[in-house]
């Protein structure tokens, strides 16, 4: 018997209590007579009647594209079939709660005509991803067309123009959509039992329609190639909002215990921790790391630097000037608009002064063990306090002023720029300090641009942990305390 | 985002994974229980889409890892006698009841990567990225809490 087979045998017998399943259920019961179902973003309660789900689930073999107009700026894309006698294997699908098909073997797809300057750069997220040095590029994403397609509908929003078209003799729908940060185009085109989705943006729609009459299928084998997902499971995901996952601290949430404790500078604290500051068990005594923000400093600009660790990003060429002087943000504020009826629409643009801050931070490892590979992150939180209690300023800056979103020419998100230790060992990222013996401390020189007017708001965590979780906000320091 | 009925299918099949890697970190049936729901209950309030079942079930772990953290910092924190838990458990072996106590005389971030690697079958790379943690780091605790429970197993470990 394996290691593996043993240690499953010996875990096997861990379950949740019995009623543990009904006890949540009768939750979500009071929960929904409190305060009802809340339904994503207005755009989807204007769309939610065009979008039609269910019906039996069809063999077919022939399929067309058809798109239908709701309001003025949204547009629904779905699948109308030609029924013929074709028998197809079926199941029901528990995670998107329809009736449909094995998915096919992602297709090989090989484009023979590239706009001018175009050339494949395959990405962590598609394989199939054409870019040139502007940044204009194509991208496209194959799904399988199964059984459950005729009984869903992409709803798109923002849409300014769209039409039905032929390729090649095979069913494509074109479609140009105004997004945040400018136009991006979508052409649906089914091909060989695929629907694929080619999307970009700075390409016209005769380059996109030549591009997509040169490209050639093959499909690829399941178990080297992979599958392509099931249109039906795609279209349910693309219909609710956008893919990223939203955890509290992305609300802007602070807890108010963290803000009403936090440490001054020159105050030296405690922390559980052992190499890579991952939270031990608190049964683990000895092992613990002391932090101590020495001093904070502002300036106008980046002269107290050490020029190997400054940042080459596009937030620190828009902000330094040639001489080193720090120049302003630039903030444009827009209304979203739903996306049906109403575009997005720029309401305010302000110039904001920015500010260098600088923090000196000592770590010292208090155990009697050395310590490696211990993590350096300092956050900076602009933290304000509401009638509802403390949030991110810096989240809300937009909502604080009366809009939905805002576009700034130096984008900020309270990471450390600037820090003068790296690691030489690290795998996982050079902010890490190797090797820290007993009652060792090194001392780390950290810096951020800030904006001037949220300068008075600033806390800093020098060790901020994991994902963007509120756990990881713990300890942090009023640096004008 | 969910119907009751999708929704049920989804915890019925997730639950048992959410209670052993709570029961893992917290080494009390009812935190664990505690825990499994409310990370019940934050997949249905979400209203986010998941991308594939693969994305659901990193969310699930992420969460029930946040949820066991809160717990910890609890006052109210309750401990369980871990060969007490045992011996009401229907081991078909002492040697899994003894494995099963020596996983969980081990220290939290070993007992973690224990489950993940071995019983739910994530590999080192998956798992540096579920707990937010370098991918040696991972291997290292993997060894480590081999090492820690050598006496216990009966084959030489090998890395699949």
């Amino acid at each position: 018997m394996t290691d593996r087979e043993l240690i499953q045998r010996s875990l096997s017998h861990l379950h949740a209590s019995d009623g543990t399943l009904e006890e949540v259920l009768r939750m979500i019961e009071r929960d929904k007579k409190k305060t009802g179902r809340i339904v994503g973003r207005i755009a989807l309660i204007a769309l939610a009647a065009a979008l039609v789900l269910g019906g039996t689930a069809l063999a077919v073999s022939a399929y067309r594209l058809h798109g239908t107009q709701v309001g003025d700026y949204a547009v629904t894309v779905g699948v109308e079939t030609e029924e013929t006698a074709q028998a197809q294997a079926t199941y029901y699908d528990g995670e998107t709660g329809l009736t449909t098909s094995q998915p096919k073997a992602k297709p090989i797809i090989t484009a023979t005509w590239l706009p001018e300057g175009m050339t494949l750069q395959p990405t962590d997220s598609t394989e199939y991803y054409y870019t040139d040095d502007d940044g204009n590029r194509i991208m496209i994403y194959p799904t399988t067309m199964d059984v459950a397609a005729d009984q869903v509908q992409i709803g798109l929003t923002g849409i300014t123009y769209w039409e039905e078209l032929s390729i090649g003799g095979n069913s494509a729908i074109y479609v140009e959509q105004q997004r945040e940060f400018g136009s991006w185009f979508y052409l649906y085109l089914i091909r060989d039992g695929y629907v694929l989705e080619i999307s970009g943006r700075g390409v016209s729609q005769e380059d996109v329609i030549r591009f997509a009459e040169g490209l050639e299928l093959e499909e690829g084998l399941a178990d080297v190639d992979g599958l392509a997902q099931n249109w039906s499971e795609y279209v349910r995901i693309s219909n609710t909002s956008a893919s990223e996952e939203i955890s509290v601290s992305e609300t802007g949430e602070v807890p108010a215990e963290t803000v009403e404790n936090a440490h001054g500078i020159g105050e030296a604290f405690t922390v559980e921790a052992h190499d890579d500051n991952y939270y031990s068990s608190p049964d683990l005594t000895g092992s613990t790391l002391t932090v101590k923000v020495v001093s904070v400093e502002l300036a106008d600009d980046v002269s107290a630097l050490d020029p190997a660790y400054v940042p080459s990003s596009d937030n620190w060429q828009n902000a330094v000037n040639e001489d080193g002087t720090l120049g302003t943000n630039v903030i444009s504020y827009y209304t979203q608009g739903d996306g049906v009826n109403t575009l997005p629409e720029l309401g305010l643009t302000e110039e904001v002064g920015l500010k260098l801050l600088t923090a000196t931070v000592e770590y010292t490892n208090d155990s009697d063990e050395a310590l490696d590979m211990v993590l350096i992150n300092g956050m900076l939180l602009a933290v304000e306090e509401t009638e509802d209690g403390y949030v991110r300023y810096d989240y809300n800056r937009a909502a604080s002023k009366g809009y939905d979103y805002m576009v700034a020419s130096c984008a900020f998100d309270g990471l450390m720029d600037y820090y003068d230790v790296r690691s030489s060992l690290s795998t996982s990222g050079p902010n890490y300090i190797d090797h820290l013996e007993p009652g060792e401390t090194v001392t780390v020189h950290m810096a951020w641009l800030v904006n001037e007017d949220e300068v008075d708001m600033l806390y800093l965590s020098p060790l901020y942990y994991g994902t963007n979780n509120v756990c990881g906000i713990n300890d942090i320091v009023d640096i004008w305390q | 985002m969910f119907t009751t009925e999708h929704f049920t299918y989804l915890a019925d099949k997730y639950m048992d994974m959410i209670f052993r890697l709570a029961f893992s970190y917290l080494k009390n049936q009812a935190d664990a229980d505690d825990v499994t729901q409310n990370v019940l209950l934050s997949l249905y309030r979400r209203e986010k889409p998941f991308h594939d079942s693969g994305h659901l079930k990193s969310w699930l772990i992420r969460v029930t890892v946040n949820e066991c953290k809160k717990i910890w910092r609890s006052p109210w924190r309750r401990t369980e006698d871990i060969a007490d838990y045992a011996e009401k458990m229907p081991f078909e072996e002492k040697r899994y009841s003894d494995l099963f106590q020596a996983i969980m005389g081990l220290d939290v971030k070993y007992r973690a990567v224990i489950v993940l690697y071995y019983y739910e079958g994530y590999s080192i790379p998956e798992i540096a990225n579920l707990l937010n943690i370098p991918g040696g780091t991972v291997g290292t605790r993997l060894a480590r809490a081999r090492e820690k429970l050598k006496d216990t197993l009966t084959e030489a470990y090998c890395y699949d």
